[in-house]
């Protein structure tokens, strides 16, 4: 497997990607774009960013698109999604949360947005197995998506008053007599600054100055009684710290912009190829000197060398989220799409419960996602969604008409449009009904790859 | 004007040949076939009138409603439908008339299908259509044969229709699964030739004890009426013979089973035959089933199920907001006294453990004389809307009331005051449950009515943070009260509904001559649907991943049908020589 050059040299890896002869704009890389940075895209998108060049097709990513896949314009149907949302009730099924993310991922004019919040919903992961309460695991995730390509400082605020974050990490009632410290330890370790970027007796002062912090009917709220309003020392700074003050605290720490970038890094560029600490250092004060803008460093990432580099084109193993939606996203499955419960559940099969990340520190990913059940799921979907058995999520992708719709033979289209150059249409062989052939790439190895 | 004849001919002219045969084995009036069945027939389907049935299919509210049903509408815009509207089309151009009335002419005098089978050969069957204008059969068959063997004939194609001639009469056979003639101006088609030749036979008088010399045939089809648009009678002692593990069912059901359909169950066991006929006008449609009783009657166990003469299930309640309201005549005292030869003893056993339990509630009494010997044979249970503008907090999901309606023997005193604590019993028990479970928990209260105390309940209400908007839960739905109206004793899930049935129960309440009476209120069935509106077109995206367009469309069909389907009655009459089954729609006009 080759490793790019580009990551002993951060000068170049992070200069904006200019086309040329070696390294043309091509199909391979729009479709990588879309890949990481979204959920796949259609036949039409791809046509369309591989005409406008990289930086245009950056920016709409970035900016998102004018129409959702529903016909609406992007901010009609993001108003309809966020209806929906605020009617979950506390009799709201598993099912229904993860179904009402799904079906905005499929339809969502704005890719990347959803895409970050997935990152975040990583990043932050609280499961609805503990907290038991879907009003507040949506809360949650309107919260993230929110603050996706925001500032990650205020991000970090809200996060810290979430009262599922703080059911999940037994962080309802912190009183002046006993300070918990399980916040005060989650968020250095695995929010902001990772492990050996901070002491005990940070934790502990933390956990001080977060006393007063309660939950109450749902709601956040801070009791002045139960604050400890002394002094407290952290991470070299002394005051009479208060909740709100921990946020500037963290953020201000180097290690905070190096450690959410290493993760930015995994997301988008390599999750094989270990980075070096010069390599995140530009892209991390890139972040600090944006204060802290989320879409600052993505920024970088996205139009840069290294991003549209061959050597780390499927770098990473789809998640069963990327697999299900992107597979929907650009075999145009969109009107009707499929059950997003039906397409949830699936995801679930395949080891991703939305709403219910194994542990505090999220999925696993990478080849944890590859196991023989999984890739027997990730199987069963394809054939459900190209075939007709499963009324669910079956019998609204005719492949032949897809392919014909676009003018292009069935073989090189969906090698094209799904896999690009990881392979050569030819090697499909005597496979000629379309289905058939969409069956085929999406069940090959190569698909499984980001 | 000239006729444009589309290109792909011969799909066409089989497409047309395929929706003017074989399909309309659902229209028929007076039709000929039933002398040409055997008395054994296992299957007699008859379409008596096809006229009415195509009005009442084309009539425009009818084919809105049906164009609104996704299938449906998916196939009349498909190339398939748009190709066999294009051949009828056609055809009925060449034969100088319309598809609508070519299929009147051409099935006018009604339909018949007959499936006869013995034991251990394969089964075969006819359909015979009967014309209401010979002439136009004979011109419609020639000119469909030119059509078939023009179009191979261009193709370069063999002949498609074998001709061949048994009693002086031209079989016709288009594939090796159909074969047809026509008899005494009928049109016969079958799966055989040899099928189709016993016709003839039959026709041409070979001797036959034909299905009209059946006695139970003669009363059915001396039933039919000029609004009847379909009957039939199938023998099942023919298939029970035929095929015994198919047909046969078990000596043992499954115990919900048993207790709610025990005798219908041992009447399906033992008939000899089921009818049914379908009647259709403009404001009702109406189905009827009938099973003859057991010959020896039914077995001592069974007869506990069956009202005494003069005895019947009351006229269902009718409060305020009704959806459905059911009434049933059921002794459940004597039922329990012979569990023991009803349902397993695994089964017994389990119910030996709710007589237990519920002794305890119930000071000790004997569940099946104490308890159930309590009660009369008169059950009633209704469903009803609420009035969510008066709940406080009101539910995100609303939900219908249900009640159940009981009548307490005038012999035992204190029995009513039993039921009363055993309610308060279970709201303890229930909150201990909820304590435990950190859930809501249930807070009694008491309401004077006209007199009636109601013992009711209701969920507390969770203190929300100021301005905050909360979700709330569809418990809220539930006050579960009780009370006692007279010799009535009402369990209702809301408070509200109690309050509704009082006047109607306090109503004489008027006998009826069936033993089931279920009635349902599409339109009410909708309003509380439609409350729900948001709720479900949120459902309808989820699961089947439509837009909110179409999921709105959706929800405005099921509306529709519902109130399209009006007020809808089922009764179940056990009478000394059958069993009557009625469903009736007083169809919408809304």
């Amino acid at each position: 497997m080759n490793t790019s050059p580009l990551l002993d040299d951060p000068t170049r890896a992070w200069a904006p990607f200019a086309p040329g002869a070696k390294s043309p704009w091509n199909l391979a890389r729009v479709a990588h774009l879309h890949r990481r940075a979204g959920f796949a895209a259609p036949w039409s998108i791809l046509q369309r960013d591989l005409k406008d060049g990289p930086v245009a097709s950056v920016d709409r990513l970035l900016k998102g698109e004018a129409t959702s896949g529903d016909g609406q314009t992007a901010d009609e149907f993001d108003t309809l999604l966020d209806s929906m949302n605020a009617g979950v009730g506390s009799d709201a099924t598993p099912t229904r949360l993860q179904g009402l993310w799904i079906y905005r991922m499929i339809l969502t004019a704005r890719p990347l947005r959803e895409r970050m919040t997935l990152f975040w919903h990583n990043h932050f992961a609280t499961s609805l197995t503990k907290v038991e309460n879907p009003v507040l695991m949506q809360r949650q995730n309107d919260l993230l998506r929110e603050h996706a390509l925001g500032n990650f400082q205020t991000m970090l605020a809200v996060i810290g008053k979430d009262p599922a974050m703080l059911v999940w990490l037994d962080s309802t009632a912190n009183r002046k007599a006993k300070p918990n410290e399980n916040y005060a330890r989650e968020v250095m370790e695995l929010f902001t600054l990772g492990r050996g970027r901070y002491t005990e007796k940070d934790i502990q002062e933390a956990a001080r100055a977060f006393t007063g912090a309660f939950v109450v009917r749902d709601r956040y709220s801070e009791l002045p009684a139960q604050h400890d309003d002394g002094s407290k020392t952290i991470f070299g700074k002394t005051g009479r710290f208060k909740p709100d003050d921990l946020p500037g605290l963290l953020v201000s720490q180097p290690a905070c912009a190096e450690f959410l970038c290493g993760k930015l890094y995994r997301q988008f560029v390599s999750e094989v190829d270990a980075p070096s600490p010069a390599l995140i250092a530009p892209l991390a004060k890139v972040f600090r000197d944006s204060g802290y803008d989320i879409s600052a460093p993505l920024r970088t990432i996205l139009r840069s060398n290294l991003f549209f580099d061959d050597a780390v084109r499927r770098r990473r193993v789809k998640s069963p989220v990327d697999i299900a939606v992107g597979t929907i996203r650009a075999l145009e499955i969109v009107k009707p799409t499929v059950s997003a419960e039906a397409l949830a559940e699936s995801c679930g099969r395949m080891g991703q419960t939305l709403y219910a990340p194994p542990s505090v520190a999220g999925w696993d990913g990478g080849t944890a996602w590859i196991n023989t059940t999984a890739m027997l799921n990730r199987t069963n979907l394809a054939l459900a969604l190209l075939g007709t058995d499963n009324a669910q999520i079956g019998g609204r992708c005719d492949a032949k008409a897809l392919a014909a719709k676009h003018g292009v033979e069935s073989r090189k289209f969906y090698t094209d449009l799904l896999v690009q150059d990881a392979f050569d249409s030819k090697i499909l062989g005597l496979v000629k009904e379309p289905a058939e052939v969409a069956t085929l790439v999406l069940t090959t190895p190569e698909y499984q790859l980001a | 004007m000239p006729i444009r004849v589309p290109r792909r001919k011969s799909a066409l002219i089989w497409s047309a040949i395929a929706i003017a045969l074989v399909p309309l084995a659902a229209w028929a009036d007076g039709p000929r076939g039933a002398e040409w069945t055997s008395k054994d027939a296992v299957i007699y389907l008859e379409a008596s009138h096809p006229k009415v049935l195509l009005d009442r299919v084309l009539d425009p509210k009818f084919q809105t409603y049906l164009a609104s049903i996704p299938p449906y509408a998916r196939y009349l815009k498909s190339d398939v439908y748009k190709e066999q509207k294009a051949g009828v089309t056609f055809v009925s151009a060449l034969l100088e008339t319309t598809w609508e009335e070519g299929i009147r002419s051409l099935a006018g005098g009604g339909i018949v299908f007959a499936v006869e089978a013995e034991k251990g050969k394969a089964p075969w069957g006819f359909i015979a259509l009967t014309p209401s204008d010979p002439a136009f059969l004979t011109k419609a068959h020639a000119k469909l044969l030119e059509l078939a063997r023009g179009d191979a004939k261009t193709k370069g194609q063999p002949d498609p229709v074998k001709e061949s001639e048994h009693q002086g009469i031209k079989l016709y056979s288009m594939s090796k699964d159909a074969t047809h003639a026509i008899v005494n101006d009928t049109l016969i088609v079958s799966q055989s030739a040899e099928a189709v030749k016993t016709v003839i036979d039959r026709a041409r008088g070979g001797k036959i004890a034909s299905i009209a010399t059946n006695a139970d045939w003669k009363a059915r089809h001396d039933r039919v009426s000029a609004d009847t648009v379909a009957w039939g009678l199938v023998r099942l002692d023919r298939l029970r013979e035929i095929d015994p593990k198919k047909f046969t069912i078990p000596e043992m059901v499954n115990p919900g089973q048993t207790f709610l359909f025990a005798p219908w169950i041992e009447a399906a066991r033992k008939a000899p035959w089921v009818a049914a006929s379908l009647n259709w006008s403009d404001a009702h449609l109406v189905a009827n089933v009938t099973l003859p009783t057991p010959a020896n009657g039914y077995s001592q166990s069974i007869k506990t199920y069956l009202p005494p003469k003069g005895m019947s299930a009351s006229a269902p309640l009718r409060p305020k907001g009704v959806i459905a309201s059911l009434s049933l005549w059921r002794d459940l005292s004597a039922i329990w006294e012979v569990r023991n030869d009803l349902f397993s003893p695994q089964f017994v056993q389990g119910l030996a453990q709710l007589d237990t339990f519920a002794g305890q509630f119930f000071g000790g009494r004997d569940f099946g004389s104490g308890i159930l010997g309590a009660i009369s044979s008169n059950w009633r249970i209704v469903v009803a809307t609420q009035d969510y503008s008066k709940m406080n907090p009101v539910p995100d999901l609303k939900l219908p009331g249900f009640a159940l309606v009981i009548d307490l023997k005038p012999d035992d005193d204190d029995f009513a005051q039993r039921l009363k604590v055993a309610f308060q019993s279970f709201v303890g028990l229930a909150n201990l449950g909820a304590a435990q479970a950190k859930a809501p928990s249930l807070e009694l209260i008491s309401e004077d009515v006209n007199g009636i105390t109601i013992a009711s309940t209701r969920f507390m209400v969770s203190k929300a943070a100021p301005g905050a908007k909360v979700s709330v839960h569809q418990r809220h739905n539930f006050t579960p009260s009780v009370a006692q109206v007279d010799n009535h004793f009402i369990l209702s899930s809301s408070l509200g509904l109690i309050k509704d049935l009082i006047p109607a129960v306090r109503e004489v309440a008027k006998p009826t001559d069936s033993t089931l009476l279920i009635e349902a209120e599409g339109a009410a069935i909708a309003g509380i649907l439609d409350v729900n509106r948001q709720r479900l077109i949120t459902q309808n995206m989820m699961e089947k991943g439509n837009d909110k367009a179409a999921a709105g469309g959706e929800i405005d069909l099921l509306l529709g049908l519902l109130r399209y389907a009006g007020h809808g009655t089922l009764t179940a009459k056990d009478g000394d020589k059958a069993v009557d089954f009625r469903l009736d729609f007083a169809l919408g006009a809304k």
